[in-house]
């Protein structure tokens, strides 16, 4: 019998030695549906797609329909929570908004440093890479470079100094510590560096692309942080003096035959780009309707909703007699397309902007800023009349329904046609809301403007001043005398020409002007804006997830 | 003829041979007559007749009947007919059978007797399905528990595991809520913190990985649950979870054919009742939102008359509509409505010659509460198996399952938050489109959707059993199974896609592949030692593959999903995955007079989802069992029937998700971009996980003491375990800063431990003649202990940190709750810190610090998993009468079996004007200036650092409770049957609990959207087994 098991084993032992060679080969596994790491950093086009990628997540993060996006406007001397409840999300209150468990500091950490560390495995694997050429490589890694400063710079501008991670992570770490402001923005200036040398010229670009002119903006404001006047005046000269570049003075684009003016037109559809024929767009964020990687859909709310957020929830207007006073939302400029009323601008945005030349400037024409709402609701006793000069009663009772709203939100009688619920009235579905139109992250006009803060931090009033008025003239809005100059006009004149543009959150860290700004100019929360909110608290999970380090939190939270 | 003594019948604990043949004994079967030797009796002998039966019905032949007090006895033939003749009428007929419990009858003036004899659970010569293998029970070395099946053939199960829930300790199934869905299994607590948690399903023999709702109950015979380290190790890398055997029916040697029908039909409903606000209440909670201006200052319990509904809520128009024209619509009421479950089975078993067979064929049609949750199921098995020649056997078990998923609910999330002052439907019988006015659709949009939702699964499993020649006791068997799973989801609704239209099909298909060899070699010497040699050699492989489309924008959708090209707008994707899995395993088995048990196994796992320095695992166990009963020091003992002490030890491990070490780069759709106006889509690339090429398997090794008896007869039979399990290197997705750009990365860390006590106990209380009640008592005890994580000791203190960020806290629970402690809500007129408002809960402030911050004011509350568990069954029978109900209880102690019950968890109470325009449920007690004391805080906007309410959600529930009346074969031979049963049967009937909201079990709470299930259902039903 004891032979007998011996060869049972023996038979056993000897199948899975003869099998073992063929067992790997049998267990190899092999990805059917994704790439790896190992195959998919190898061609010009897989670091192409690479960066394609880092477009999206830059774009993704500051237009998204979930609105954390827009904490760069929310609560800030603009724009503030039009219904003035308390909720974290419209920083209707600064404590629910920015505490360390709050989502939107998380939410902005997490996405910049998504791009950084995008932006760290190109620039990591391009070095070992043998398959590009130094040109391919050089043209790539520019524009790693820039996105790493870009998340750095929102980073830094948010939070104060933050943990610096260079390299691409390949093992688990959780020994991060914050670097200082300074060598944060040191390093900003370094990626900036390569990626204004070796970014191609603005003409050599597809519309949406990365140029040198980009980077040099980027690092010209910069320069204002480390108050290096001279290097800002000269990185945005180059931006301004570029041939390619001027101002729109001219009725241009999609609608220059409907009654307008130049800085409607520079919102309008199609208009954005330089193939649109606007020499005035630096960079400028693509979108497509119903295009894979274009975001916005004819069908669904997306990408980017400002429209829905700022415009004012006309629908649910009552004419004097509580009698529905609206026809719904309609794609034009009386009614604003699908607006619900969630961001409204200040009094400061609203009237005291405009107050030095209020009928002049036409960046506040009934085009550019709408200061009424023609009851248009026909069945309405009160049809055509303003509702302004005879609000209802629900206006009355709830100011939020209809405030003066500024139009670059919104692209009347340019909605997709599948948003129409009546093409002939112009009536919307109620899944409209979103903004159909492209949308700057960089126009000359704000070039203009950071070179005039240079000069002013350099003490050259009347060449800030030039600055200034190369925009008020185009507005044909009445000249800034130099002595008028300070950083306080500066901002006045960004909120002109800027809103909905530049991200009014990051320019009032960068000069440490939130909440006095804040405890100024905006009604609904500066009485709950406390001194620490002008840095963001680190998120909590961020703190307990790095075991090894220290992160530490900023003061007051 | 054949000679039964009574010693022999009466000795069932001994080695009755199991070979006997059977044939002989049936051909012979007739009566004897023992009359010679009870001529003393003083009245004249009669002849009693009548038929043996087993409980489905199944006539049960050679069952012995013996005269108790003689050794007069016969057997009942092929057809479970017998005659005897007997003394008087004061003898007593004694029926056995091996397997069975034993009955008594007293004859009386009786001339039939029919008799049911039902399986008897603590059996020893049960035999158990170990893998790779049976044993009787009383060979057991492992804890291994089959489940009371045949308890529960009257519930209206339309998935075998709910027969399981609460009666096997140890097994954990939870509620079924929509109609066909699979419960959720966990065997022994949680030993895994992300890693798979389901048990390894074995059906006849080798893996399965189909749903269990594809199995037809009746189709199944038995289910043995391995539980301890030691028994789950012979499936190695796969068995950390438990391993749960599934067996088919097969036919029975011998049998004439039986043809057998059973159906039933159920009703279902919710086991509890919420009803969202109407009207009245509804606008009374619009102001309550809004209460600081709804309410005079400074106490707020003065309505404001400023304030109007018209003019200060956020209403949208049809809203306010609504309001002017008195609407008061439930939503609610119109996409419910009592559902139902049709049950349908016809099955034919027996055998000719060398061949036997089950074939079977099932449908199974339910309708649930809910618009549109449906589910309907076709199956058929043929089960057979053939004698080619004396060393060849081959059988095939086959079946297919063919499931309709389809039909597409309104999101139940969504209906109780429908605001009551708006309507589905315009008068026209129009549906309103966005009925709030707002962007959101009318969920009964939804349920328009022409909606097809198959889920098809075919298997076959080959195997042919070969005798080796000249050498006795050795034996080769091959399984070659091929299970085949595809499902074809298409959906098309006109309003879908912004309106425009949407349909989408999506097919897919999985094959899994395997093949076992199988030696087995078994020898006894001198009957004293007996050994069982078992080696196997497998593998199994797993294809999936996708294909998707979708269109949107379409100007006809007529065709629906069958014409995706008509759609403007068109979009297509797949995907696919392959996992291959490699495995030997040798077992050793060795007794000694079947009074020394000894069991070692060891098995080498290979996987392709294991990373590259780890392909493969070695998992080794032994058992020992010690039949104590067997012993001379307790052969006198005649009340101890049986007594047994088992110990056990064994390494079984968790397989880590397939591709889960590699780093991922993804190439979705959020990475691509496009370049200038009209141009097309670049792709993009993101790299979306680490990789971790040392990632390993969990290894979880433990040891389990049992204590099995059965006393008095069997009238008493018990089951007692302890065990103790630790586990380590846990597949965890450890928490990352995002700094790194990654949220987490599947490592291996740490140590849990689990313990836990299972008793199992059966009485028979009552065996009389007519009546008789059997009780059996379960419970279960597991606690987890997280022991060790990654060894950090940051603060130095010489024990290692818990890592918060991850909620893992040494020497504490998985389920662990840690958050804020909320010490009632902030009131009107409270000193209110910054970010709180009047009606928030108010957080403890634990640290002293004067703020409340994540750092310094969380701490552990609680856990989620229970303190124990009990089971109650009890039959109780009266003639033809059977009456068994089944208590199932989890309860959760001091601080355990936690959760939160919050009822603002849907998004649409985040702020007062969505708040306003949404309902909820009226069982909802609230915060507002008027009820201060509310338990929940008030809708609308949170804090800022928000606290969450946790709830006990122990409960006692009568989960079932049947009826049945069988016929007795008198009236059976009239009707030319063999059964036929009648039973009205109830489902969830009566649930005691302090749990607010849907159901404790599921852990629904007050919660519009706090979970897509549907409640549990309660039922009651009608059913019919009958075999001819």
């Amino acid at each position: 019998m004891k032979s007998t098991i011996k060869n049972i084993l023996a038979i056993i032992l000897f199948s899975v030695m003869t099998s073992s060679c063929v067992e790997d080969e049998f267990l190899k596994e092999t990805p059917l549906d994704f790439y790896s790491t190992g195959n998919s950093f190898v061609t010009y086009e897989n670091y192409q797609g690479a960066l394609t990628d880092i477009y999206a997540q830059v774009r993704n993060l500051k237009f998204n329909a979930n609105e954390n996006g827009y904490a760069h406007l929310y609560g800030t001397d603009m724009m503030i929570n039009a219904r003035r409840t308390s909720d974290g999300l419209r920083f209707g209150n600064y404590s629910v908004a920015l505490n360390p468990t709050s989502g939107i500091p998380l939410y902005h950490w997490n996405g910049l440093y998504k791009i950084i560390t995008s932006a760290n495995s190109i620039i990591d694997r391009l070095e070992e890479n043998t398959v590009l050429t130094e040109e391919e490589k050089k043209s790539v890694a520019a524009e790693a470079h820039f996105f790493r400063a870009f998340g750095y710079r929102n980073l830094v501008y948010l939070f104060g100094g933050v943990p610096l991670l260079l390299n691409e992570v390949t093992a688990p770490t959780t020994d991060f510590v914050r670097a200082t402001k300074v060598e944060v923005i040191n390093q900003i200036v370094s990626d900036l560096l390569i990626a204004k040398e070796n970014l191609p010229g603005i003409n050599a670009v597809e519309d949406g692309k990365l140029s040198n002119l980009v980077a040099n903006q980027l690092i010209a404001e910069i320069y204002l942080v480390q108050e290096k006047w001279d290097e800002a005046i000269a990185a945005s000269s180059i931006v301004i003096n570029d041939p390619s570049t001027a101002l729109m003075t001219t009725r241009f684009g999609s609608l220059k035959n409907q009654a307008g003016d130049v800085f409607y037109d520079l919102f309008r559809v199609g208009n954005q780009n330089r193939k649109g024929g606007n020499t005035e767009a630096i960079w400028v964020a693509q979108f497509e309707v119903d295009i894979l990687g274009g975001v916005l859909s004819s069908t669904n709310l997306g990408g980017n909703v400002l429209e829905r957020v700022h415009a004012p929830a006309v629908f649910t207007l009552t004419d004097p007699n509580g009698k529905r006073g609206s026809a719904g939302s309609l794609s034009n400029l009386n009614s604003g397309g699908r607006g619900v009323s969630f961001m409204r601008p200040t009094k400061y945005m609203e009237q005291t902007v405009w107050v030095e030349d209020f009928t002049g400037d036409i960046r506040n024409s009934k085009f550019n800023y709408v200061r009424d709402f023609k009851y248009d609701e026909p069945s309405s006793a009160w049809f055509d009349s303003s509702a302004v000069k005879y609000p209802g009663p629900n206006l009355k009772a709830e100011s939020w329904r209809w405030y003066p709203w500024i139009s670059k939100v919104t692209t009347p009688g340019q909605h997709p046609d599948n948003l129409y619920a009546n093409k002939a009235t112009g009536l919307l579905t109620n899944g409209a809301g979103s903004t159909y139109s492209d949308q700057y992250y960089m126009r000359l006009a704000e070039t203009y403007l950071i070179r005039a803060e240079a000069y002013l931090g350099k003490g050259n009033l009347a060449k800030a001043a030039d600055d200034i008025n190369m925009l008020r003239n185009r507005a044909k809005a009445k000249p800034v005398l130099a002595g008028e100059v300070t950083i306080d006009y500066i901002l006045d004149e960004r909120a002109r020409e800027l809103s909905f543009e530049e991200d009014r959150r990051l320019t009032l860290a960068r000069l440490g002007k939130v909440v006095e700004r804040v405890r100024k100019y905006n009604d609904l929360n500066n009485s709950n804006i406390l001194d620490h909110h002008g840095l963001w608290p680190i998120p909590a999970r961020e703190i307990e997830a790095n075991i090894n380090g220290k992160l530490e939190q900023n003061p007051g939270y | 003829m054949l000679l039964l003594t009574s010693s022999f019948i009466s000795s069932e604990r001994d080695n009755i041979p199991t070979n006997v043949d059977n044939e002989s004994i049936l051909k012979e079967s007739l009566s004897l007559d023992f009359s010679a030797s009870t001529a003393d009796f003083n009245k004249a002998e009669f002849t009693v007749t009548g038929t043996v039966s087993d409980d489905t019905g199944q006539p049960l032949p050679g069952t012995s009947i013996l005269v108790k007090g003689t050794t007069t006895g016969v057997v009942s033939d092929v057809d479970g007919k017998y005659t005897i003749a007997v003394p008087n009428e004061n003898s007593v007929l004694v029926f056995s059978f091996i397997g069975y419990s034993t009955q008594e009858r007293v004859v009386g003036n009786l001339s039939k007797i029919d008799v049911t004899l039902s399986v008897d659970a603590s059996d020893l010569e049960e035999v158990v399905v170990t893998g790779y293998g049976t044993t009787k029970k009383s060979d057991l070395t492992g804890s291994v528990i089959s489940a009371p099946l045949k308890n529960f053939e009257e519930a209206p199960n339309t998935n075998i595991l709910q027969a399981l829930n609460g009666t096997t300790p140890g097994v954990n199934i939870g509620q079924v809520s929509t109609a066909g869905s699979d419960p959720s299994i966990q065997v022994r607590g949680q030993s895994s913190l992300n890693g798979n948690q389901s048990p390894l399903i074995v059906l006849d023999g080798v893996f399965y990985r189909g749903r269990i709702s594809d199995l037809n109950p009746r189709d199944i015979q038995s289910i043995d649950i391995l539980k301890d380290a030691s028994s789950k190790a012979i499936y190695g890398a796969q068995a950390a979870n438990g391993v749960i055997i599934i067996t088919s029916k097969t036919g029975k040697k011998s049998q004439k054919p039986v043809i057998s029908y059973s159906g039933f039909i159920a009703s279902q409903n919710p086991a509890n009742e919420l009803t969202p606000l109407g009207r009245e209440d509804y606008l009374k909670s619009a102001r309550d939102v809004d209460w600081q201006r709804g309410y005079v200052a400074p106490d707020y319990l003065t309505e404001n008359p400023d304030w109007t509904l018209d003019n200060n809520t956020g209403f949208f128009p049809p809203l306010m509509d609504g309001l002017r024209n008195g609407t008061d619509y439930s939503w609610y009421d119109e996409v419910t409505s009592p559902g139902y479950i049709n049950d349908q089975n016809v099955s034919i078993r027996g055998s000719s010659d060398n061949t036997s067979y089950f074939i079977s064929g099932g449908y199974t049609d339910q309708t649930g509460w809910m618009l549109n949750d449906k589910f309907s199921r076709i199956t058929g098995r043929i089960n057979l198996d053939t004698d080619i020649t004396k060393w060849l056997k081959i059988g095939i078990n086959t079946f297919g399952s063919f499931t309709d998923y389809s039909g597409d609910s309104p999101d139940f999330n969504i209906i109780p938050t429908m605001s009551p002052l708006v309507t589905s439907q315009k008068e026209n019988g129009e549906y309103n489109i966005n009925p709030l006015g707002d962007f959101r659709l009318n969920p009964f949009l939804q349920a328009q959707s022409d909606n097809r939702d198959l889920r098809n699964n075919i298997s076959a499993i080959l195997y042919a059993d070969v005798k080796i020649p000249f050498i006795e006791g050795l034996s080769y068997r091959v399984n070659f199974s091929n299970n085949y799973r595809w499902s074809n989801f298409s959906t098309s609704n006109p309003f879908d896609g912004g309106l425009a239209g949407r349909a989408q099909k999506n097919n897919s298909w999985t094959h899994d592949l395997l093949l076992d060899n199988i030696v087995t070699y078994t020898k006894e010497i001198n009957s004293n030692h007996r050994l069982t040699l078992t080696g196997l050699y497998g593998f199994n492989k797993i294809v999936f593959d996708e294909t998707r489309a979708v269109g949107r924008d379409f100007t006809n959708l007529t065709l629906s999903y069958n014409s995706l090209q008509q759609a403007l707008i068109q979009r297509i994707g797949s995907s696919a995955w392959e996992e291959s899995y490699l495995y030997q395993m040798g077992r050793f088995a060795y007794d000694f007079k079947r009074r020394y048990l000894f069991t070692a196994t060891i098995r080498r796992d290979g996987f392709s989802g294991f990373s590259e320095n780890n392909k493969f695992g070695v998992f080794p166990s032994i058992g020992l069992g010690w039949v104590i009963s067997e012993e001379s020091f307790l052969a006198n003992a005649k009340n101890i029937d049986f007594l047994k002490f088992r110990a056990s030890y064994g390494i079984t491990g968790n397989l880590t998700n397939r591709y889960s070490s590699l780093a991922r780069v993804s190439s979705e759709t959020n990475s691509q971009y496009v370049f200038g106006d009209g141009a097309s889509a670049e792709n993009g690339q993101r790299i979306v996980s680490l990789s971790n090429p040392d990632l390993s398997w969990e290894r979880t090794g433990g040891v389990n003491f049992g204590l099995d008896a059965d006393l008095f007869d069997g009238r008493i039979s018990a089951n007692l375990d302890y065990y103790e399990s630790t586990t380590t290197d846990l597949l965890w997705n450890f928490v990352l800063p995002n700094i790194t750009g990654f949220s987490n990365i599947v490592s291996n860390v740490g140590e849990i431990n689990n313990k836990g006590l299972e008793l199992v106990l059966n009485t028979k209380l009552i065996q009389a003649q007519d009546f008789s009640w059997d009780f059996g008592f379960n419970f279960s005890r597991n606690t987890n202990r997280i022991d060790k994580l990654i060894g950090l000791d940051r603060d130095g203190d010489g024990k290692e940190d818990d890592l918060i960020a991850n909620n893992l806290f040494i020497g504490q629970s998985i389920g662990t709750i840690y958050g804020f402690v909320i010490d009632g809500i902030w009131q009107v007129g409270d000193e209110i810190p910054k970010g709180f408002e009047a009606g928030l809960y108010k957080l403890k402030d634990l640290d002293g610090d004067g703020n409340i911050t994540p750092q310094g004011d969380r701490q552990i509350l609680g856990r989620t998993e229970p303190a124990y568990r009990f089971g109650i069954q009890n039959t109780l029978k009266y003639k033809d009468f059977t009456l068994r109900f089944f208590i199932n209880s989890v309860q959760g102690g001091s601080n355990s079996y936690l959760e939160e019950n919050n009822p603002w968890a849907g998004v649409n109470y985040g702020t007062v004007g969505t708040a306003q325009s949404s309902n909820w449920y009226s069982e909802v007690d609230y915060w507002s200036p008027s009820n201060p004391n509310a338990t929940y805080r008030r809708p609308g906007p949170d804090a800022g650092i928000a606290g969450q309410r946790y709830f006990d959600r122990s409960f006692v529930r009568l989960q079932d409770i049947s009826l049945s009346y069988s016929f007795n074969s008198t009236m059976l031979d009239k009707m030319g049957m063999q059964s036929f049963k009648v039973f009205v049967s109830g489902k969830n009937l009566l649930t005691f609990t302090d749990w607010e909201g849907w159901d404790p079990e599921t852990g629904q709470g007050l919660g519009a959207g706090a979970g897509q299930n549907l409640p549990v259902m309660k039922g009651f039903s009608l059913g019919l087994d009958v075999s001819f």
